[in-house]
């Protein structure tokens, strides 16, 4: 149960990092262009 | 003064407070004063250590909890008359009391509304990955996976910043779960005593100086209240 926060810290920590290269890949891919990638 | 008048006194000083109240506060004066006449001191003695009687039922009179000090404030002694008075001005008092009930049971609720709200939120950042997926999934069907990509990685940032946000929520919670307790006992301290420390450490109703004869809160818990006679009582405790 202490191990907890940590272990949702670790989560959490990977989760963002993961997120962001997936996001900011896919733009990067895309070339910046925003008519390819609307969002 | 004798033990009789001064306890004779002391129910005349309390006047109008509830029956229960003064019923109680006179067998604690009773057997305090027993007590330190057993140690040896002498009626008179005894006596004149508890302090002047006006000052003991003033006291008492100031941690009796509002409401039925208020009832008993406004009994006029006669059953007939207090129902007639009742039933005359239940138009202002029904409703009043009604409002105030539901007044209260509004900040209950609007702290309970504020922690579910919290959690919700917090669950939405959290499974924002399903989403995620779910544009994904579309994407990739309509051959342009890249936007489908991006959404899904935004939606990992945003589960984790749920997560984190987790510790957040949970020490609110806390916090606000610890101020519906505290409105509670606020709420029952108008009507009862409340014994036990308040969250800032305070212990109401409590003996206030040792060498002052007070009425102890927990007085109504507790068949032997010697414990906290100034003297003459510890010997019992």
């Amino acid at each position: 149960m202490r191990k907890a926060p940590k272990i949702i810290l670790i989560t959490a920590a990977a989760l963002i990092g993961t997120g962001t290269v997936l996001s900011c890949g896919a733009r990067a891919v895309a070339g910046f262009d925003t008519a390819a990638c609307p969002p | 003064m004798t033990k009789q008048e001064f306890l004779s006194e002391l129910e005349r000083a309390l006047g109008k407070l509830p029956h229960a109240e003064v019923e109680q506060a006179l067998a604690f004066y009773d057997e305090a004063i027993s007590d330190r006449m057993e140690d040896g001191l002498s009626e008179a003695e005894a006596l004149a250590g508890l302090g002047p009687v006006d000052e003991i039922a003033a006291q008492i009179a100031a941690e009796t909890p509002p409401i039925p000090r208020a009832i008993a404030r406004a009994n006029t002694g006669s059953r007939t008359l207090n129902i007639v008075l009742l039933a005359v001005f239940s138009p202002i008092w029904i409703p009043v009391v009604l409002a105030l009930a539901a007044a209260a049971l509004a900040v209950y609720v609007a702290i309970w509304a504020v922690i579910a709200a919290l959690w919700a939120v917090d669950a939405v950042l959290a499974l924002m990955p399903f989403a995620g997926l779910a544009a994904l999934a579309s994407t990739l069907g309509g051959g342009m996976p890249l936007p489908g990509v991006f959404a899904f990685g935004l939606s990992l940032v945003s589960s984790g910043f749920g997560l984190v946000a987790s510790f957040a929520v949970f020490w609110a919670s806390k916090l606000l779960f610890r101020a519906t307790r505290s409105f509670a006992r606020w709420i029952a301290s108008l009507f009862v005593r409340v014994s036990g420390k308040d969250d800032d450490g305070e212990a109401p109703n409590r003996v206030k100086a040792s060498g002052t004869p007070n009425m102890p809160a927990h007085a109504e818990n507790t068949p032997s209240n010697h414990a906290t006679l100034p003297e003459g009582g510890t010997r019992n405790a």
